[in-house]
């Protein structure tokens, strides 16, 4: 029995990102194309999202302009295309705070945010060292943060402090400190019976691309990411935790900026130009893809 | 050939609405001594410009860990509060000393607005232990006053010039 439906929603890509970004030590090999997408798990009388995306009211234009970031497309836009509106949101685990997942909160007026209590603490304790380690406070819109103020002061931000079990039926949130990030978590959705044979990690920025999880030539050897705050040790670690999850099936491992999602799994282009990938459907869901 | 006083002039006002690119800094020409000027300006106002989006943050973060002080979240609160009032004292004594050239002070006026918001969140708040326990009104003043800083600081804002609201070089979203 499914209970949730998983689609990985594109809104916004660079066609041209250092392939050095995405696999570490990947120097000089060239570029590839970076989706920026969003997750849609919908079931259970539940609609969430795995981040928001960045704001393009406060720096898409100068994204775009700047870093070679297309067609930036509203949630609005991009959720119609699976038929749900923001509004319908109730609930967005956010993965880590950069402003490319944690910036379109004022979209999403009725959910409530799950964030760990360590990417908001440690990113303080960053800021108060001296100006020389101003690397480590990077890609952290003030602005967002003062949204996630008043998400605080709304209710309607909730911190956790490393993993959490069931945060909502069949959802798990874990907790990979120190990797991309000082607070990243990614999440698991159990769709199986007994809880965790039809698993899915929904990866946020811990892993990239299926090379990340699968190896560059697929030998399963794992290659962090192009960026961390955090070390690659952990970074790796918390691949390894990942593929546990998932009783080691590479395939149930979501990478969000990979491309050839596409070839992995049923899709289609909406009309805007940005693709819908559709990882699993509940019990009596339509497919979103699939005329 | 544009002269002198036009160009400056064009670039104050792009720089002030934020619209200063590369292509345009290169057809300005102007003498070493103004160009000198200029560019002392905006490095000095640069490091003024990073202190305050640090305060910023620095408070709003501290709102959203006082509403959960029970993970402990206190004692990075008053730790934080007390860098950026150190921090505040010091950017308002240093942008109110920067060398301001002729035409930029709607620039600096930006900076000045921005900390003074933020003056005005310390002097209505004893941020120490209050911060963990605020009413509903006293954060909606405290966040409409970060939310007007912020409003400030982004009229200030430049990539081209090194003012960026988000550092770029350690984010995944830069695509050069």
């Amino acid at each position: 029995m499914k209970d949730y439906s998983i689609w990985v929603l594109e809104y916004s890509y660079v066609p041209d990102y250092h392939k050095s970004g995405v696999i570490y030590g990947a120097h000089n090999e060239g570029y590839v194309k970076l989706p920026y997408c969003y997750v849609l798990i919908k079931g259970k009388g539940r609609t969430i999202l795995v981040d928001v995306g960045f704001n393009n009211k406060e720096y898409g234009k100068v994204l775009a302009d700047r870093f070679g970031v297309k067609n930036w497309q509203s949630p609005k836009v991009v959720l119609d295309e699976v038929g749900v509106k923001p509004e319908d949101v109730d609930t967005v685990f956010v993965t880590h705070a950069h402003f490319d997942h944690f910036g379109n909160i004022e979209d999403f007026p009725n959910a409530t945010f799950y964030l760990q209590e360590r990417e908001i603490s440690k990113w303080m304790w960053a800021m108060s060292l001296p100006e020389q380690f101003g690397w480590l406070m990077g890609a952290m819109d003030p602005g967002d943060i003062i949204r996630g103020a008043e998400l605080a002061r709304d209710g309607r931000l909730v911190l956790i402090d490393g993993d959490r079990e069931d945060v909502l039926p069949g959802i798990d949130l874990f907790a990979a400190f120190d990797t991309h990030t000082f607070g990243s978590q990614f999440v698991r959705v159990k769709n199986g019976e007994t809880g965790t044979e039809d698993s899915w990690i929904l990866a946020g920025d811990l892993v990239y691309v299926f090379d990340n999880a699968e190896g560059r030539d697929g030998d399963g050897v794992y290659v962090p990411v192009g960026l961390a705050s955090g070390s690659q040790t952990n970074l790796l670690l918390a691949t390894d935790k990942m593929m546990t999850l998932v009783d080691r099936d590479p395939t149930r491992v979501i990478p969000i900026h990979e491309q050839r999602l596409v070839e992995r799994f049923p899709s289609r282009v909406s009309e805007k130009g940005l693709h819908i990938v559709e990882i699993t459907l509940a019990d009596g869901e339509t497919s979103k893809v699939r005329q | 050939m544009i002269s002198l006083d036009r160009d400056t002039s064009r670039l104050i006002d792009e720089v002030n609405a934020g619209k200063v690119s590369r292509e345009s800094l290169a057809a300005y020409s102007w003498t070493p001594q103004e160009s000198e000027r200029l560019a002392r300006y905006f490095v000095l106002a640069r490091s003024q410009f990073n202190s305050v989006k640090k305060i910023i943050q620095f408070v709003s973060g501290c709102i959203i860990l006082s509403e959960s002080a029970s993970l402990g979240g206190g004692r990075e609160v008053f730790h934080s509060l007390s860098a950026a009032k150190d921090l505040l004292d010091k950017a308002d004594e240093e942008t109110r000393s920067l060398p301001v050239p002729a035409g930029v002070s709607r620039h600096h006026q930006h900076l000045l607005d921005a900390l003074s918001c933020l003056r005005e969140i310390f002097r209505r708040f004893v941020l120490t232990e209050q911060v963990l326990h605020l009413k509903r009104d006293q954060s909606d003043q405290l966040l409409y006053l970060l939310k007007m800083a912020n409003e400030s600081l982004k009229s200030a804002s430049n990539f081209e010039l090194g003012l960026d609201m988000v550092e770029l070089n350690s984010s995944c979203a830069c695509g050069h």
